[in-house]
């Protein structure tokens, strides 16, 4: 892997920060002058313009958008004016709980996806690989809040073996999860499917059987690492799904993490708190985007600096 | 319902030859669906027993019929006596119309970009592919919410927000195939004729393409369908006293212990369509195109 492959996606992630950035501060301008709605109708104009002076509004749009960057790489990303302190705060202590519904999610997300995947593929038509594609095209279209009050209404209130709400014990992550996991699983395990499908077709698969190499060996050692390459890749990339899935989950299980918060601070208009988890969830879209890129390069030699047309 | 989708879809993905078969079951199933959907959104005005803010508070919280109800409301009412029936058939024309327009614009704005980088390339293209990132790396749910955050809601405001879901998938498509058509011999046949690049784009080049972003769009109709309804499910975008098959859930969800009724349907809804549209997406994609595979979303 040479160092101008890393440099190289080095630079488009920044970019990617930068356009986030931007798009962020473009949206706050485009939607109306701050001041204007947060003093009332009545304010004389004098005061208007001591605060559009004290907040640097009377500047030119270039020197306001250099100290607004300024400003986040400072933490400063404004004040929630529904809890009256700093919007960094309020959204940092939301994080562990949605690290903990996520990573629990992606946990089952990668022992079902990719353990259905691999039962799939080796069972190629047969009736567990119908069912388990079956399975995928229902978990992928079904809407992940309709299946939340589904599992909500049998296990909460019908059978009362789990709590349908809140958070403290195990028992709590366990619907939450399950919800949020099953969409993505069912896009991990087709594509469990079909990449090893596709490796086990290679010759040097065909070799490894020639050679008498046990059945069991030759999957877990021979067709699984070679599989796994674009299964990490869509694991990392679709990332994205599993964020934007937790901003509708979450509430549907009163869980306060980030999602909930983002969906009541839109609902509020707490504009400071929407764009710290905005910038938030790019900076993290960003760092895995380029650590997938990178183990993607690091795995696969022959994957270059603008191979990725090749899979677009 | 697992067991019966399990032995009929199979035939869809099998092998080849069995592909070139008549409609199986099941796409025919699907298509009925949908079809029935756009009949219902299409004439929501004559179906619909009631109107979908018609209220009757002596009728709340009725049963559906088959339980016991009313039979006067097929599948019962609501909190405020509203017909959950009548509900659903108008939920369904705003949910189905919202998706229509969503993936007219997504597709437009998408294919129209992604000639545009195929055709300028240098740094138009290059300004395109930025954008392309940068949107697959965000989730768009999260830049749809800040919008709507930032601007307020308004109905066509959400649509258009809406609609903006999935271009990115259209301009890359595009513009990889643009730029493979350019490079055969029949776009360069024509374009030595002194033909007009518009006229050999719109004319030769798009039909040549068009099955991939046909399929694409059964990829992409499925989840404008599901942005829209997460989004009116968390109350942030249909507003009341217009509905949508989300909003009609997120409504239910507070009777749900109660009057089950309210919610079920239109997540019963939501499900059958976009499981149909996939389900027909796939066996589409089979037929137009084998080199296809199915697992490339």
């Amino acid at each position: 892997m040479s160092l101008r492959f890393v440099l190289g996606k080095l630079l488009r992630a920044l970019l990617t920060l930068v356009l986030a950035v931007t798009f962020v501060f473009v949206v706050l301008r485009m939607s109306g002058d701050p001041v204007t709605q947060m003093l009332p109708d009545d304010t004389p104009a004098s005061v208007v313009a001591d605060y559009r002076q004290m907040w640097g509004l009377d500047r030119p749009l270039p020197e306001q958008y250099a100290r607004y960057v300024a400003g986040i790489l400072h933490g400063d990303f404004g004040f929630s004016f529904r809890d009256d302190r700093p919007a960094l705060d309020v959204v940092l202590e939301r994080v562990p709980l949605s690290l903990e519904l996520g990573l629990t999610a992606l946990a089952l997300t990668i022992v079902l996806g990719i353990g259905g995947g691999i039962l799939a593929a080796l069972k190629r038509g047969t009736s567990v690989d119908h069912a388990t594609m079956a399975m995928t095209i229902m978990g992928h279209s079904m809407p992940n809040f309709f299946l939340g009050i589904l599992l909500i209404l049998l296990f909460a209130m019908t059978w009362r073996i789990l709590p349908s709400s809140g958070v403290g014990t195990w028992k709590h992550l366990i619907l939450p999860a399950v919800t949020l996991g099953t969409s993505y699983a069912a896009t991990v395990a087709r594509f469990t499917r079909s990449s090893l499908l596709e490796v086990l077709n290679q010759p040097f698969m065909r070799t490894a059987r020639a050679k008498g190499v046990p059945f069991r060996r030759r999957i877990l050692g021979h067709a699984l690492p070679n599989a796994g390459i674009p299964i990490v890749t869509v694991v990392g990339l679709r990332l994205g799904a599993l964020i934007g899935g937790a901003v509708v989950v979450e509430p549907v299980f009163a869980w306060p993490g980030v999602g909930q918060l983002l969906v009541n601070a839109v609902a509020f208009r707490d504009l400071a708190i929407v764009q710290t988890i905005v910038l938030l969830i790019a900076v993290t879209m960003v760092v895995v985007n380029f650590m997938v890129d990178i183990t993607y390069g690091w795995l696969d030699p022959r994957i270059r600096v603008d191979s990725g047309e090749a899979t677009a | 319902m697992s067991s019966t989708h399990a032995e009929t879809v199979s035939p869809a993905k099998a092998d080849a030859p069995r592909r070139r078969r008549r409609m199986p079951l099941v796409m025919v199933l699907c298509s009925g669906w949908l079809v029935l959907c756009v009949v219902l959104a299409i004439g929501a005005d004559l179906i619909a027993p009631y109107g979908y803010a018609e209220q009757s508070l002596l009728h709340r919280l009725k049963p559906p019929a088959f339980l016991g109800g009313d039979p006067a409301y097929l599948l019962g009412t609501d909190g405020l006596g509203r017909d959950v029936l009548s509900r659903l058939i108008f939920a369904m024309r705003t949910s189905i119309l919202i998706a229509f327009c969503g993936t007219l614009i997504g597709s437009t704005i998408g294919t129209i970009l992604g000639f545009l980088a195929a055709h300028f390339r240098g740094w138009v293209e290059d300004a395109v592919m930025l954008m392309v990132d940068f949107q697959a790396a965000m989730p768009f749910l999260i830049i749809a919410l800040a919008i709507l955050a930032f601007f307020g809601n308004s109905f066509g405001l959400f649509l258009v927000v809406v609609g903006f879901h999935g271009w990115e998938v259209y301009a890359r498509l595009t513009r990889g195939l643009v730029l493979q058509a350019n490079a055969q011999g029949y776009a360069f046949a024509i374009r030595t004729l002194g033909v007009h690049p518009l006229r050999i784009y719109v004319r030769h080049v798009l039909p040549n393409i068009l099955s991939v972003l046909v399929v694409q769009v059964t990829l992409n109709f499925p989840e404008i369908i599901l942005l829209e309804t997460s989004l009116s499910f968390l109350g942030l975008g249909v507003q009341p006293p217009q509905t949508s098959l989300g909003l009609m859930l997120g409504e239910g969800r507070n009777y749900i212990a109660t009057a089950w009724w309210m919610a079920i349907p239109a997540g019963v809804a939501i499900f059958l369509t976009t499981l149909s549209v996939s389900l027909l997406g796939d066996w589409l994609r089979d037929r137009l195109d084998p080199t296809l595979r199915t697992a490339q979303q």
